[in-house]
């Protein structure tokens, strides 16, 4: 899925030019593939007390997490769908149906080697090994509810870096996670932050130590392979003191027919003087749900940056924040959002300010084509008595067809004169001229549109990782095709 | 060969512009359009390219003797049109190079790509010839390009893609003289007896530095007045008030 | 009190809720202020000074309910209400009004007219006065309406105003509210724009301790323009909450909204607005932009600007903005000898009359700018 692209600098090409390249002969999506479900453990369906037993039983919990998991599902059960303000499509998701855990088994294999057959598989089909041997620093591969493969490069370790799943840093390093562990997304902070909290597994745990600045990216990789699954990872990032981490996320899975949910928690912590990038690519099939929560937390002079890029899902929930609880703490949302027929990204950011001098900054672009619908939400809150904080959103919406649809709503709130804020949306369709032009070159119409497209996300796009770029840039072409005629 | 237009009318938002329009320019030659603002002189090059607005209700263009009627604009594009657009679109976030790598690969045939080297050896050749600084191929197609910089990238576009029959609508407007210079340089290092041209300017002051083989005087929709080279000077000291009692 | 309607609107009325802080449209809202059970009916006004008399202007003026000068061929006197709607959070209080409005006028115009309102406020209480605005085919119609206190009881006004532009006539309708810092007030305002009419509205808030502003404007017919504007000052004391909806439903229509907030002291605002765009309304052009200028360390300004867009061929943008008056106008003004804080309210005044420049009426412009310039000189 990812491909290596070489790069001529002599002559100055950048990877813009893959987008020329004709469109991927293949017209599903990539990931549309599955593997007949052989799980060792197998919660069942629908979710009760017992399901929570049963999963930090196969886990070997500690007594601590057991209980966490029980007063979460109390706070899921009591809290209604916020449909108020929400889609009301939401009340699609039958949560009796849902499996919510499958595994075989929840230590992950530190070789490829090690992994079973079909799993190896999949991820080989999806382009991850080869990645991790050409320039990743560490990779964690998640099968339905629990990573098969879970490695650091050596150097890494050496120098104190931990990168392994979410059961084995609460088990083995809970003198480091517990501490921040729901802390910056607490239980009770949205139905689905408490569902993940009832029932996660797999995600990643890091931490990386003071003044470690790690060079390559982290990556993870979800994968769904059963049906009328959920799945549940949480990852919580700790950057300590001066140290620097790129995580890479991608995820995917096959196309079923029953709907099936992705409900995961993201805290990230960047102490004085760190730096966090996370990344995601999320191009799920058109029958998930996808209802993430994802906040950091970052001290003084941190930066925690949220670059994030959705193409699939039926249905994605997202606003990535930042809460600048440290002077001159910045926090950065960049977001690409593509919305096909029956596919509605509804994003946006959230923004807290809670020390003086920080600064956020939010950037989303979206792409609606056919039907689609893209609706962006954001939140932008400055108390009173801060000094010198600085917002700047831009959100533009590029509406393709007749029907394709769009929405904003952002939310400011300042206190006081001593802050600046500036929020700037606008709307608007590839003008018709442009593609005159365009096509008087010689570019068919279809042509012409993806260019232009991807010309309207451009800048956006460079923020990615050169990897992700181009793989990037494929997924919206195949996206475009037949939008357009 | 030729590019030859028969009593071409046609309309835009119901309202006709060309009134039966005849005019045939032959391969290896430059022809020149002059009149009076209204004459429909844009309107001619963009039925020629096949804009969508305009709607042709008789008459016919031929491209080297087909009918180009049911060709789509990239279709007559890649056949051999080229338009320098008298205003040229901007197209944010597509830099110029990979801008005209796509127009050129639009016309390889399936499997086969443009050979990089080749292209950038060529692009940056002809941006010498036109003096364009080669940092114009990293910026966005025509983005806060001044008017004399969108002019000479036009120019640039055409000598790229080759074009049988090329359209230059109005393009000395905007330049001072040493952009015109350089945009006629350009344009005479194209003449050659398998390709026509076709000027449409309002000044004769283009024509000092292309000499047009023919001029031709349009006026509500249709060429009223042929002649050789002169008729543009005729033109410029007399103007066009001989239209009304024509 | 005046005879009441036919049962349903009363019925209607019990039936519905007053605001909650739940409910999406009272986001960052007062919903307490909102709730006025046990406010009883406003009893008789008095008269007191009125303004100088504008040229050309038909003036009618109300002591609280009563109509004590003022006719016109093309007014009627309204002793009931016309039944106000209100899409942007209050049903219980458009209710309430349809219930017990028991005054105003309804104006009908097909050719040049300039009608001014005035409505007196005394003592404490209950007051519903409606406005009716019908522009014929043609019609070039101004109408101002200025609510003004006589004392210092707390006072509830709630208004509706319905405003009806036909095929190409033009409507320019300013409202000042300069109530006294005890009272509420509450304004529920509907227009709909037929092919090609024109409507500029502008609402210059200097007065009350609270109040609900709700602004539903619906582009019916194809080629109509609306313009919206505001300039709110509120200063320690004050809230001030706007919300507005921008209907597109028709091709080729404009929209352009300006809120101008400037805030003083323990000022609070909150604006939200909506544009919206139907399926087919192809050719749309809309904007949206709420400033907020902080005068004041303590200030309080929220903004939720909003787009709903189902047709792809449009043009639309929001934009927000909060600050406080630049240092670089600052030191220019100071530089000509100007003191800072005469510079600051320099700026700020410049900054509000942009949005009245856009009535694009020399009249009506000039009578917004004395209540903004009242307003400067009564902060601080």
């Amino acid at each position: 899925m990812i491909a290596l692209y070489s790069f001529d600098s002599l002559f100055e090409m950048n990877s813009e030019t893959a987008t020329v390249q004709q469109v991927a002969l293949e017209k599903d999506n990539i990931g549309d593939f599955s593997f007949p479900e052989n799980h060792k453990f197998d919660a069942g369906t629908g979710l009760n007390g017992d399901t929570l037993d049963y999963i930090s039983k196969v886990k070997d919990e500690p007594a601590w997490v057991n209980e966490f998991r029980h007063k979460a599902l109390a706070v899921f059960e009591s809290k209604p769908m916020p449909t108020n303000w929400a889609t009301e499509d939401l009340n699609a998701i039958d949560f009796d149906k849902i499996r919510y855990y499958l595994s075989d088994g929840a230590t992950p294999k530190r070789s490829w080697d090690d992994v079973p057959p079909e799993v190896l598989e999949t991820f080989d089909r999806l382009g991850v090994p080869e990645q991790e041997r050409a320039f990743l620093a560490g990779v964690e591969a998640q099968y339905d509810s629990e990573a098969a493969y879970s490695n650091v490069k050596e150097a890494l370790a050496e120098e104190g870096v931990i990168f392994v799943t979410c059961s084995e840093g609460l088990k083995e390093h809970a003198d480091i996670f517990r501490p921040w562990f729901g802390k910056v997304i607490p239980v009770g902070d949205n139905k689905f932050s408490a569902l993940n909290s009832a029932v996660m597994s797999g995600g990643s745990f890091i931490y990386i130590p003071k003044g470690v600045k790690v060079k390559h990216p982290l990556q993870a990789y979800f994968r769904i392979n059963s049906e009328n699954f959920g799945q549940f990872e949480r990852t919580l990032i700790i950057a300590d003191e001066g140290s620097e981490v790129m995580y890479m996320e991608g995820c995917t899975a096959p196309k079923f027919e029953t709907a099936t949910l992705h409900s995961a928690v993201v805290e990230l912590v960047a102490m004085k003087g760190a730096k966090i990038q996370y990344i995601t690519v999320q191009n799920w099939s058109s029958n998930v749900f996808n209802l993430v929560t994802k906040r950091g937390l970052a001290h003084e002079d941190a930066e925690i940056r949220w670059i994030d890029c959705n193409i699939g899902s039926r249905l994605t929930m997202k606003y990535p924040g930042v809460v600048m609880k440290g002077e001159r703490a910045r926090g950065e949302v960049i977001s690409i959002a593509l919305a096909n027929d029956g596919q509605h990204q509804d994003t946006g950011a959230k923004m807290i300010h809670a020390a003086n001098n920080t600064t956020s900054n939010v950037i989303s672009k979206s792409i609606s084509i056919g039907a689609g619908r893209s609706t962006y939400r954001g939140q932008v809150h400055i108390p009173k008595h801060l000094k010198g904080c600085k917002n700047n959103t831009e959100c533009d919406a590029l509406l393709i067809n007749p029907k394709s649809r769009t929405d904003t709503y952002p939310a400011i709130s300042v206190k006081g004169n001593q802050h600046v804020t500036q929020h700037e949306a606008s709307v608007s369709q590839v003008s018709k001229e442009m593609l005159f032009y365009m096509q008087q070159r010689g570019l068919s119409e279809t042509q012409a549109m993806s260019l232009a497209v991807n010309g309207f996300i451009n800048d956006l796009v460079e923020e990615f990782p050169m990897e992700y770029s181009v793989e990037l840039k494929r997924l919206i072409d195949l996206e475009m095709e037949g939008s357009v005629g | 060969m030729s590019l030859t237009i028969e009593n071409l009318h046609a309309t835009v938002g119901g309202t006709p512009i060309l009134k039966g329009l005849n005019l045939e320019i032959p391969a290896g030659e430059v022809h020149a359009i002059m009149g009076p603002n209204g004459s429909g002189k844009s309107t001619l090059s963009k039925v020629i390219a096949g804009h969508e607005d305009y709607v042709v209700t008789d008459g016919k263009v031929l491209l080297d003797g087909v009918d180009i009627a049911e060709l789509e604009v990239d279709e007559r594009s890649r056949a051999g049109i080229f338009l320098a657009f008298q205003y040229p679109a901007e197209v944010p976030g597509v830099s110029n190079a990979n801008f005209l790598r796509a127009a050129l690969q639009a016309r390889m045939p399936d499997g086969e790509e443009i050979d990089a080297v080749a292209f950038y050896k060529s692009m940056y050749a002809k941006m010498d010839e036109l003096e364009m600084d080669r940092k114009f191929t990293k910026r966005a197609v025509n983005e806060g390009f001044s008017g004399g910089e969108k002019k000479r990238n036009e120019i640039l576009q055409m000598m790229m893609l080759d074009p049988r029959y090329a359209l230059l609508d109005e393009t000395d407007s905007g330049l001072d003289i040493d952009a015109l210079k350089v945009v006629a340089k350009g344009v005479n290092s194209m003449r050659s007896p398998g390709r026509g041209f076709l000027i449409i300017t309002h000044y004769q002051r283009l024509l000092d530095y292309i000499k047009p083989d023919a001029v031709h005087v349009m006026s509500d929709g249709q060429i009223v007045k042929s002649g050789g080279a002169e008729l543009a000077l005729e033109l410029e000291e007399s103007g066009y008030d001989f239209l009304k009692t024509a | 009190m005046s005879a009441t309607l036919t049962s349903p609107a009363l019925e209607k009325f019990e039936a519905l809720k007053w605001p909650v802080r739940t409910v999406e449209n009272w986001r960052f809202g007062a919903w307490k202020e909102a709730n006025l059970s046990g406010v009883e009916p406003i009893g008789y006004g008095t008269a007191a000074d009125l303004p100088a008399e504008i040229e050309g202007a038909t003036r009618f003026v109300f002591q609280n309910a009563e109509l004590v000068s003022g006719s016109h061929d093309s007014v009627t006197l309204l002793s009931e209400s016309f039944g106000p709607e209100s899409r942007l959070g209050s049903p219980k209080l458009a209710a309430l009004h349809s219930v017990q409005s028991d005054h105003g006028i309804s104006i009908t115009a097909s050719g040049k007219e300039i009608i001014e309102i005035i409505h007196l406020v005394t003592g404490e209480g209950l007051l519903l006065p409606s406005l009716v605005i019908n522009a014929e085919a043609g019609a070039k119609l101004r109408v101002i309406q200025r609510f003004v206190s006589t004392d210092d009881a707390a006072a509830v006004v709630l208004t509706a105003v319905d405003v009806n532009v036909g095929e190409k006539a033009e409507v320019k309708y300013l409202v000042t509210q300069e109530l006294n810092r005890a009272s509420r007030f509450i304004r529920i305002a509907d227009s709909c724009l037929q092919t090609g009419a024109s409507a500029k509205q502008a609402v210059i808030h200097t007065g009350s301790k609270w109040l609900r502003e709700e602004t539903y404007s619906t582009l019916d017919g194809s080629d109509s323009q609306s313009h919206i504007l505001s300039v709110a000052l509120p200063d320690t004391g004050q809230e001030f909450d706007q919300r507005t909806f921008q209907h597109h439903g028709a091709r080729d229509t404009y929209s352009d909204l300006l809120f101008k907030n400037t805030l003083f002291g323990k000022g609070k605002t909150i604006f939200s607005g909506l544009i919206f765009v139907d399926e087919g309304a192809h050719g749309t052009d809309a904007y949206q932009t709420c400033r907020n200028l902080m005068m004041s360390d303590d200030c309080e300004a929220h903004s939720m600007p909003g787009l709903e867009i189902n047709a792809d061929d449009v043009k639309c943008s929001h934009g927000s903005t909060s600050a406080r008056v630049s240092d670089e106008e600052i030191f220019y003004l100071m530089a000509r000898g100007i003191q800072p804080k005469l510079a600051r309210s320099l700026v700020a005044q410049g900054f509000s009359a942009e949005a009245v420049e856009k009535l694009e009426d020399g009249t009506l412009e000039t009578l917004a700018i004395e209540v903004i310039e009242r307003k400067f000189q009564a902060v601080d």
